[in-house]
């Protein structure tokens, strides 16, 4: 097979693999890297690893009802390490008392070296974040609790 | 070896990895999906990550995420299991980049071997007898018929892509071939991703009869004896046993030094298994490769005394085999049952469900393989297999009592819940498995026997 029916196949894979079109794919094959994009109303940026096909998982924060009352939390899409900042030593991406609306990134979640944003899926007032900068999380983890009323 | 090793599976072949690794000092990692959180193997590894939801595709078939864990907890090399990625090239090579040891063959090795169409071709390169049948896989339906027809029907047509039973047909009548070719192509495409299909020989009476090899680094292999699994249900495999009933020795030492010929003619590390099909003239033909432990892999240990895992382990961080082919002396006889959640009358349709009472067998030369417990829930989102039942004897007959005794101790029930285990004992009772007479058609004969006899 050449180089574009392999690229032309992993494009295709990828397509089937994503949960929604995506906006955008850029693939190259030298030392193979994909892009995938979606549009920001669905989902955030999600990248496959280097030679990986079938792996690209989209970012969407879901809030944790099992909790009663007014408390939801955001909570880890994937495995990966927590940051809670832009880059070391910038202001937080939000802080305790402030409100958060719908679709508003409070951190970051690096998985493979790969930096995605993590969005909250509500609106809230920050009571929380529960895991320090920096900090290895597994899927499902809460990472900042909401009071939502 | 290894300090940390990493398990990227579930369910029994995970407890099972687990423990050779404790056996050996070496500090395990799971990795589990929500509905395992609770798993068996969480209560054997050091340390658990949860990487995913329930469907495989963002659990156990996410590499990024199982990478990642790997990376968080430092483990050094992963053990796939069976199924999930134990065979997909991309994920070995993604363990290679991150300085991770993936415990299989190299990335392009199973790249090769994966696709059914080159391997056949490597294999009779490197001289194993194979089917008549397509040299390569066939692009058009008009050469495939040309194919078809000079090998001669039946025929069965396979994807290249495909494995573990899925993706092929049985072609018996010319005028049926065009069909049969175009639905198989458009399955493979749907299935696979893969549309490409390849066309053999179909033996109607055979054996499935395989070859375990173990390779090491430094191109070093030996075979550690064979076993049959002739007892398939819609080509999966429900009964194993070793030796190989009406082989003689000799017959194995040849397909033994052929699979082992095979092995090192493509570069294979690790344990490998080598399909073939054995004729009623006892003539073999390479089928494919298995870059993977097998689920039935327990028949071997039992009368090799040699652990697979162990070996996949030391084999990974380098070491040579200690194991010459002088040092493999089967002894005796040994079988493995697959106790599967689900209902042999409704076509072995899955029965998830809750556990009321899952009772398994003991006594002597008897072992059980299982992550399933009293109150453990059977995920709909995993394979039904529950248990494996190995016994163990000096003699096949001894064997075949001593199962089914433990099949009788065996008691499984819950809500919803249906398993297998009497359709085993019918099997096991069959004079034609009793006797060692049969062959792959053994389940559907008597599945179409007990409809007759209903009627």
């Amino acid at each position: 097979m050449t180089d574009f029916d392999t690229l032309y196949d992993k494009v295709i894979g990828l397509l089937h693999a994503a949960p929604r079109t995506p906006k955008r794919i850029e693939a190259h094959v030298g030392d193979a890297s994909v892009l995938m994009e979606w549009h920001a109303e669905s989902a955030v940026t999600g990248v496959a690893a280097p030679a990986a096909s079938g792996t690209v998982e989209p970012v969407v924060p879901s809030a944790d009802t099992a909790d009663t009352g007014h408390l939801r939390y955001v909570v880890a899409p994937m495995i990966g390490t927590f940051y809670c900042a832009p880059e070391p030593g910038a202001d937080p991406f939000v802080t305790v008392g402030e409100v958060v609306s719908d679709g508003q990134q409070v951190g970051i979640l690096e998985t493979m070296k790969l930096m995605n944003p993590l969005k909250s899926e509500l609106a809230g007032r920050v009571v929380e974040v529960l895991v320090a900068d920096g900090t290895a999380v597994e899927y499902g983890q809460r990472l900042v609790t909401l009071d939502t009323r | 070896v290894f300090s940390t090793v990493l398990i990227a599976n579930r369910g029994e072949i995970a407890v099972r990895v687990a423990r050779t690794c404790r056996e050996m000092g070496i500090r395990t990692v799971a990795v589990v999906s929500t509905s395992d959180l609770n798993s068996a193997v969480t209560r054997i590894a050091d340390e658990t990550r949860h990487i995913g939801p329930p469907a495989a595709r963002r659990s156990y078939r996410n590499a990024a995420a199982i990478i990642e864990a790997a990376l968080q907890t430092g483990a050094e090399a992963i053990h796939p299991g069976y199924g999930f990625l134990s065979e997909d090239p991309d994920f070995a090579e993604i363990c290679e980049l991150h300085g991770i040891t993936f415990l299989g063959p190299p990335a392009h090795v199973i790249a090769e071997l994966g696709d059914k169409a080159l391997a056949r071709k490597k294999m009779a390169d490197a001289g194993l007898p194979i089917l008549p049948g397509s040299r390569n896989a066939v692009d058009d339906v008009d050469s495939a018929k040309d194919i078809a027809d000079s090998i001669g029907y039946p025929v069965i047509v396979k994807a290249v892509a495909g494995g573990g039973g899925r993706g092929m047909s049985v072609v018996d009548d010319p005028g049926d071939f065009v069909a049969a070719f175009t639905a198989a192509r458009a399955q493979a495409q749907a299935v696979f991703g893969d549309s490409r299909i390849y066309v053999e020989r179909f033996l109607e009476s055979a054996r499935h009869v395989e070859i375990q090899v173990l390779a090491d680094q430094h191109g070093n292999a030996v075979y550690l004896g064979e076993r049959d699994c002739s007892v398939q249900r819609r080509n999966q495999k429900i009964i194993e046993e070793t030796p190989a009933p009406g082989l003689t020795r000799e017959h194995i030492a040849e397909m033994g030094a052929a699979a082992v010929l095979g092995a090192l003619a493509v570069g294979y590390v690790g344990a490998a298994t080598f399909e073939f099909l054995v004729d009623d003239q006892g003539r073999f033909y390479f089928m494919e490769v298995n870059c993977r432990i097998q689920v039935e892999h327990p028949v071997t240990e039992m009368v090799t005394g040699v652990d697979m895992v162990r070996e996949q382990l030391l084999i990974g961080a380098g070491h040579r085999l200690s194991l010459g082919q002088e040092d493999i002396l089967p002894f005796g006889a040994a079988v493995e049952c697959r106790i599967n959640a689900e209902d042999p009358a409704r076509e072995f349709l899955p029965t998830p469900g809750h556990l009321t009472e899952f009772t398994m067998p003991g006594g002597p030369f008897t072992r059980v393989d299982t992550h399933a417990h009293p109150g453990f829930t059977i995920s709909p989102d995993y394979d039904p297999l529950l248990a494996k039942v190995i016994v163990w004897a000096p003699d096949r007959q001894q064997a075949l009592a001593r199962m089914a005794r433990a099949l009788d101790e065996t008691r499984i029930s819950g809500d919803a819940v249906e398993t297998n285990i009497d359709f085993l004992r019918t099997v096991l009772a069959t004079p034609a498995f009793q006797d060692g007479k049969h062959t792959t058609q053994l389940v559907d004969q008597l599945i179409n026997s007990s409809l007759t006899s209903e009627k």
